[in-house]
């Protein structure tokens, strides 16, 4: 989720020619002040544009990583943001578009896999957690660990509640946990269980994103009803849960089992979601969803759509999303007969009128 | 390699003329032309399979050919094994502590990228069509090296849902020597006489069957007849051994050890099977076929996977049984280097692995190496044929001097176009 709330959002959205990405992405981060965007990719580094009204302008990218950068995220000031990879290692960097050192490295601060990071609201703490089971708490300034605790399962999902009390965590299992960010003590627990499915061997699904609304009364939790494991069809789900009660006060579950995940989730303040879909190959969308009507109130379709980035002007969207024809058995190859790789186009939107 | 479907005059010819070549042969030698001379060798030596199947397409990029930090190597690290420069996924530590018991192929580019046309042609060894359809490899070594003394049937596969006799395995070879699943393990349903009958009663019983059948063989083809007879045969041999369905008896850190979830259980089942002399044990798993959230599913399921399939390496080399066991883990292919927009891997036939160790496989050997980016083989290419070839001769079987005969047609036992991978062999 984006470290400051964007700008309303009024009038119709217009679609924007899809920018290409000769890459595949993770999740992508508009810079607080609106003038960068940033993506990890699933090659070990970080893609950074320039952003103006008009267009996006390539920015040297930066190495430092390994394999999948998954998160990405800015400190509320956009000074600095941070990047987490699947090898374990964490970097900040400065926003300054001339500086592509980072300022610093933790390369072991998971054992495997990060799946999910956090920013405390007043930037005390960078959490991050994954595969290994682990939840860390960094000093941002430093990169030096201050706490670290099991959380009992791979975590996929992480926020900080807006006031800064509490670290709250998705995993693979369907369970939202509260914890206590002083003590790593666990608060309470909160089921989400129907976004996990054991099929045969394989464990499916697990809550992939969340959003709270304006006032922090509800936290939505983002993922999929799994159907089976394997190809992972399901449809997609998003809880609503009233946070003093912790009562499920919405459920958004799609009836096409070929929609997969809600993989990314903003609040719009004129009081509805905004979240980006991705399921079976070509399957995708960008929802604009109302707690408490059934149906998304606007739907575009976006293959694949795999991390949504809001600017703070709130009129300004980008979806990263997968090129048309993504999947492939066989020997499909490419006009010169090489191999083909899939990439992320960049789809733009605008809030216009 | 080209393939047609049907068989051509030249087909016949090349079988016909090896199996005029094994006649000449036999003069000189007939250990060395009949197979059940041959089979009788490798029974004297107790040899044994352990076939793990890994059913819908093991990610070869997240198992046993790792490509990390390349644009299509995916999320996960390769990690060192026991053997000095062999690198694996980091989702397999335990194998990769096996790794010197362990040879692996990187170089399989086979035929098909359909499960159903897949899984056949894999586990028939892909012979030239000569419209007959070919034994399984189970059906194949329990035809070729038999029951030994056991007494218990010599193809055995412990699978996930149901069971039951399964005769398709068994192609032209004839229903006898299809597989006995066990469903979850499980004995086969009815196997025990009912407490209300008593011994006396189902020998009188059993009397009488045999006279019904000998009656009803009379107009029957010999092959069906002979099969429901080893079906009951087996039933009855069964039943003496009922101590091998006894899974109170496993010892708890065996369990452990193996894992609690399906093919950790299945394959301690497996280990028992062995244990007690079957030939041919194969182990399924179902579940491979990650299409969508490829690597969160592998990461799900390749330690599963990893645990039971170490520790079993583990318990055959410490019991001495890796010497005269054949052990192979594979799937019908591999999965696509390409990720998809679901973050899923396809079906890849053109560049995949396997795993396999024990008797007659060399260790520590790795045959073939793809490309930089896990796309291609880079080496010589090897199809289903070379492992059959391969596992035959582990086996102490010459697929150069052993044909089936298939009521009077001799047909080779692996591919006459391919050979053994002998940097695979001990």
């Amino acid at each position: 989720m984006p470290p400051t709330t964007p700008a309303p959002a009024k009038g119709t959205l217009k679609a924007a020619k899809p920018i290409p990405v000769s890459q595949q992405l993770c999740g992508i981060e508009y810079s607080p002040k609106g003038d960068m965007l940033v993506a990890g990719t699933f090659e070990g580094g970080i893609r950074r544009w320039k952003v103006t009204p008009a267009e996006l302008t390539d920015l040297p990218p930066l190495a430092g990583h390994n394999a999948w950068v998954q998160c990405v995220a800015f400190d509320s000031k956009g000074e600095r943001f941070f990047s987490a990879d699947s090898w374990g290692r964490v970097n900040a960097w400065s926003a300054d578009p001339v500086q592509t050192k980072p300022l610093w490295s933790v390369a072991d601060a998971h054992s495997t896999w990060i799946h999910a990071m956090a920013i405390h609201p007043k930037a005390e703490f960078l959490a991050t957690a994954g595969r290994d089971n682990i939840i860390r708490l960094t000093d941002p300034a430093t990169g030096k660990e201050i706490r670290r605790w099991e959380a009992g399962d791979d975590v996929l999902a992480m926020t900080f509640h807006p006031s800064g009390l509490s670290l709250i965590t998705g995993d693979l299992h369907g369970l939202i946990k509260e914890w206590d960010h002083s003590t790593g003590k666990l608060k309470r627990e909160l089921n989400a269980k129907q976004m996990f499915l054991h099929d045969r061997l394989q464990d499916v699904g697990g809550v992939r994103c969340f959003a709270w609304n304006a006032d922090a009364s509800m936290l939505f939790a983002g993922g999929c009803q799994p159907k089976s494991g394997g190809f992972v069809q399901g449809f997609n789900l998003v809880i609503g849960f009233d946070w003093v009660s912790g009562q499920a006060k919405m459920n958004h579950k799609t009836t096409n089992e070929a929609d997969g995940y809600v993989l990314d989730m903003h609040w719009n303040p004129d009081g509805f979601l905004m979240a980006v879909t991705s399921g079976q190959p070509g399957q995708g969308k960008l929802i604009f969803l109302k707690p408490g009507e059934a149906q998304p109130f606007q739907s575009y379709p976006v293959p694949n759509a795999h991390s949504l980035a809001i600017h703070p002007d709130g009129k300004r969207l980008f979806v990263s999303a997968t090129n048309a024809n993504s999947s492939g058995n066989g020997r499909q190859l490419g006009k010169d007969k090489e191999y083909p790789a899939n990439t992320s186009p960049l789809h733009g939107f605008e809030f216009v009128g | 390699m080209a393939r047609s479907p049907l068989c051509t005059p030249r087909d016949h010819l090349l079988s016909r003329r090896q199996w005029l070549g094994a006649t000449a042969l036999a003069g000189a030698s007939a250990l060395a032309v009949n197979p059940l001379t041959i089979a009788a060798e490798a029974k004297k030596k107790g040899k044994q399979v352990l076939f793990v199947w890994l059913d819908g397409g093991l990610s070869q990029l997240e198992s046993w050919d790792p490509k990390p930090n390349t644009p299509f190597g995916g999320p996960f690290r390769a990690i060192p094994t026991s053997v000095p420069g062999i690198h694996i996924s980091e989702l397999l530590p335990n194998s990769a502590k096996q790794m010197h018991h362990l040879a692996l192929v990187r170089s399989l580019c086979t035929q098909d990228n359909s499960h159903s046309a897949g899984v056949e042609r894999i586990q028939r060894g892909d012979p030239k069509n000569r419209g007959v359809t070919y034994p399984y490899f189970g059906s194949a070594v329990a035809k070729l090296l038999g029951s030994g003394d056991s007494g218990l049937p010599p193809y055995i596969h412990v699978k996930p849902l149901s069971g039951g006799f399964m005769p398709k395995d068994a192609g032209f070879l004839g229903p006898k020597f299809g597989a006995l699943a066990l469903g979850d393990g499980k004995a086969p349903d009815n196997l025990l006489r009912p407490e209300t009958m008593t011994a006396e009663e189902d020998n009188e019983r059993n009397e009488l069957r045999n006279l019904v059948d000998q009656r009803y063989a009379e107009n029957r083809r010999t092959n069906t007849m002979e099969a429901t007879r080893y079906v009951f045969n087996m039933a009855a041999q069964l039943q003496k051994r009922r101590d091998l369905f006894d899974i109170s008896t496993y010892s708890p850190k065996d369990v452990e050890r193996y894992g609690k979830h399906e093919i950790g259980r299945h394959m301690l089942i497996a280990r028992r099977m062995l244990e007690a002399g079957v030939t041919f044990v194969k182990v399924s798993s179902f579940g491979w076929d990650t299409h969508g959230d490829n690597f969160n599913g592998q990461g799900s399921l390749v330690p599963q996977f990893d645990q039971a399939f170490a520790a079993m390496i583990s318990d055959l080399h410490e019991r001495g049984m890796l010497e005269h066991t054949l052990v192979i883990a594979m799937s019908e292919f591999g999965r696509t280097p390409r990720i998809n927009g679901h973050l899923g891997r396809d079906h890849w036939p053109e560049a995949w692995s396997l795993a396999m160790g024990g008797t007659g496989i060399k260790k520590g050997a790795v045959v073939g190496k793809t490309n930089d980016k896990g796309t291609f083989v880079a080496t010589d290419e090897h199809d289903i044929g070379h492992l059959f070839h391969t596992w035959f001769r582990a086996l102490g079987i010459d697929p150069k001097k052993t044909e089936y005969d298939n009521e009077g047609q001799p047909l080779p036992i692996a591919h006459e176009g391919c050979k053994p991978l002998t940097e695979a062999l001990a």
